[in-house]
């Protein structure tokens, strides 16, 4: 019995109250924290939090709070690209977010997370991976796009999205100097890192419950979910797609998804847009 | 044969791809099942060069023990790829890619399952990719769905997957691994019956209005490997059939 217990609290869980409320509350398209079913929590971006980091943001999306930031440094170009740098993104997930955390080798939460953080960035090749060359061959920036959860209150993959996307936005690219044969950092004379602009791709994710698509899904109400769909779009191209969750999804609801994100992808890059700016 | 990026492009302008196939045909597909002796469930599928051997075990007791679920019954599943499937050796230890294709088959297979058949139960499915040609975890699906199925878990239905590319205005099925690294990505699996989508992810781009499309060639590919995945688990059946009145 005390392993269920202590289970039931690593995997969350919703007294019956919470429950019937949000259950009752979808009923009448409204949610528990007064959202329509359509509607994000305010997403705010505070780059620059992580002064030793080339690139850093704290996000919060709601209750939701997680800081990305980036480091850079030199190693060999992949063989099949040899005048491009690289970008690798990770998530640590430790039991500071959340009590499903475990600490320990990467978790499938985080994995899935950074992958798909990672795919949406790479698909709409919004790093110019080419300003990331040093010499053709021999050497290259490498970025190291790292997110550490701090409060997972729902839609963490969004949450990550978005500071990872912050922190490229402001990170700063350290200049290179060759010592001998060998080329290295000089961390306080930095270039801005070159992205593309047009390309900056949006991510949202949609859940669907008791028959109804809902936005921006907290914690609790993933607790309910039967599955979920994360989607980014870019220039009006869908640059990546995950499905999540345990339950199967109608095709509808999939080319409704598409729809949405569309429709709403502009506004949201205008918001980052302008808090970056700040 | 090596292929060039170059040809690829070049035949997927006139319509035509690199092993000879229309656009929208499956490469060949070959499906066993049975072919583990000491398993409960087992299939092996091959789509074109890629083979993928599955196996389930159980319901057995669930390992760890405080993993077990009053409810229902633990779904593990591991896809791992043997280290001679690829063009260079792949180190045996699991990649951040085999962990996250674990979760997504599945959460591809579990709308399938009657889990709550076996509370406090655990059912294991593991996915050798043998050899890996594009499209290794379409055909993992495609063939954990059939070893489930023979291992006599109750199901639903069983669970159907391809992947769909998009290059250029032009929609392709069950893409091999030179157009898998051209065109845009959509692996998706569904359970046919339903009408339902278990599973669909998207790696390069294509555009927002193509998803319709997509899905809608996706689906009627989908059913066809169906009709394989339950002509193969009949076939099977009557040849055990036979053996039994021969052996009687």
């Amino acid at each position: 019995m005390a392993n269920e217990f202590l289970l039931s609290i690593r995997r969350g869980f919703l007294s019956n109250i919470e429950r019937m409320s949000i259950l009752s509350y979808l009923e009448k398209n409204k949610r528990l924290d007064g959202r329509g079913l359509l509607e994000m929590r305010e997403l705010k971006l505070m780059p620059n939090y992580i002064e030793k980091a080339e690139g850093s943001c704290f996000v919060s999306l709601g209750k939701t709070k997680i800081i990305a930031g980036i480091k850079v440094s030199i190693g060999s170009p992949y063989p099949d690209t040899p005048n491009q740098g690289a970008f690798i993104v990770n998530m640590e997930t430790m039991p500071i977010a959340s009590p499903s955390f475990e600490l320990g080798p990467p978790s499938e939460p985080g994995i899935e997370t950074a992958r798909v953080v990672d795919r949406g960035i790479r698909s709409a090749e919004f790093i110019d991976l080419e300003s990331l060359c040093i010499e053709p061959g021999k050497s290259v920036y490498l970025l190291f796009i790292d997110l550490y959860p701090i409060d997972d209150n729902g839609n963490l993959v969004d949450a990550a999205f978005y500071s990872a996307i912050g922190a490229l936005l402001t990170a700063k690219l350290p200049k290179v100097e060759i010592e001998g044969e060998k080329p290295v950092l000089v961390r306080d004379e930095t270039v801005p890192l070159k992205v593309r602009m047009e390309n900056l791709p949006i991510q949202l994710t949609y859940g669907k419950i008791l028959n109804k698509i809902i936005l921006d899904p907290t914690n609790q109400e993933e607790l309910l979910i039967d599955y979920k769909i994360t989607m980014a779009i870019a220039r009006g191209n869908i640059v990546g797609i995950q499905k999540s969750g345990k339950g199967a999804a109608d095709i509808d609801d999939i080319i409704f998804v598409a729809n949405d994100l569309k429709s709403r992808a502009e506004k949201i890059r205008q918001n980052i847009l302008a808090q970056i700016k700040k | 044969m090596k292929v060039s990026r170059e040809q690829v492009i070049e035949l997927l302008k006139e319509g035509k791809r690199i092993d000879g196939r229309g656009l929208l045909d499956p490469r060949p597909i070959q499906m066993e099942v049975g072919v583990v002796e000491r398993a409960e469930g087992s299939a092996i599928v091959a789509m074109g060069k890629t083979r993928v051997l599955c196996v389930v075990r159980g319901p057995m007791e669930c390992v760890p023990s405080y993993l077990a679920d009053p409810e229902k019954a633990v779904l593990d599943v591991a896809y791992r790829m043997a280290t001679f499937s690829t063009e260079e050796r792949k180190s045996p230890s699991p990649s951040r890619r085999e962990i996250e294709l674990s979760k997504v088959i599945r959460e591809a297979l579990e709308p399938a399952l009657m889990l709550d058949k076996y509370p406090r139960m655990m059912i294991r499915v593991y996915c050798l990719v043998l050899q890996a040609d594009g499209g290794t975890r379409t055909a993992s699906i495609n063939a954990a769905s059939m070893a489930l199925a023979y291992a006599g878990i109750p199901m639903r239905d069983l669970v159907a997957s391809v992947a769909i590319g998009y290059y250029d205005g032009k929609i392709l099925v069950d893409l091999n691994a030179a157009e898998d690294d051209l065109c845009a990505d959509i692996p998706m699996a569904m359970m046919p019956t339903y009408n339902k989508i278990t599973l669909i992810q998207a790696d390069h781009i294509f555009p927002v209005d193509k998803i319709g499309d997509i899905l809608k060639v996706g689906v009627s590919a989908m059913k066809k490997i169906y009709e394989l995945q339950r002509e193969t688990l009949k076939r099977r059946y009557i040849d055990i059939a036979r053996e039994l009145e021969e052996g009687g």
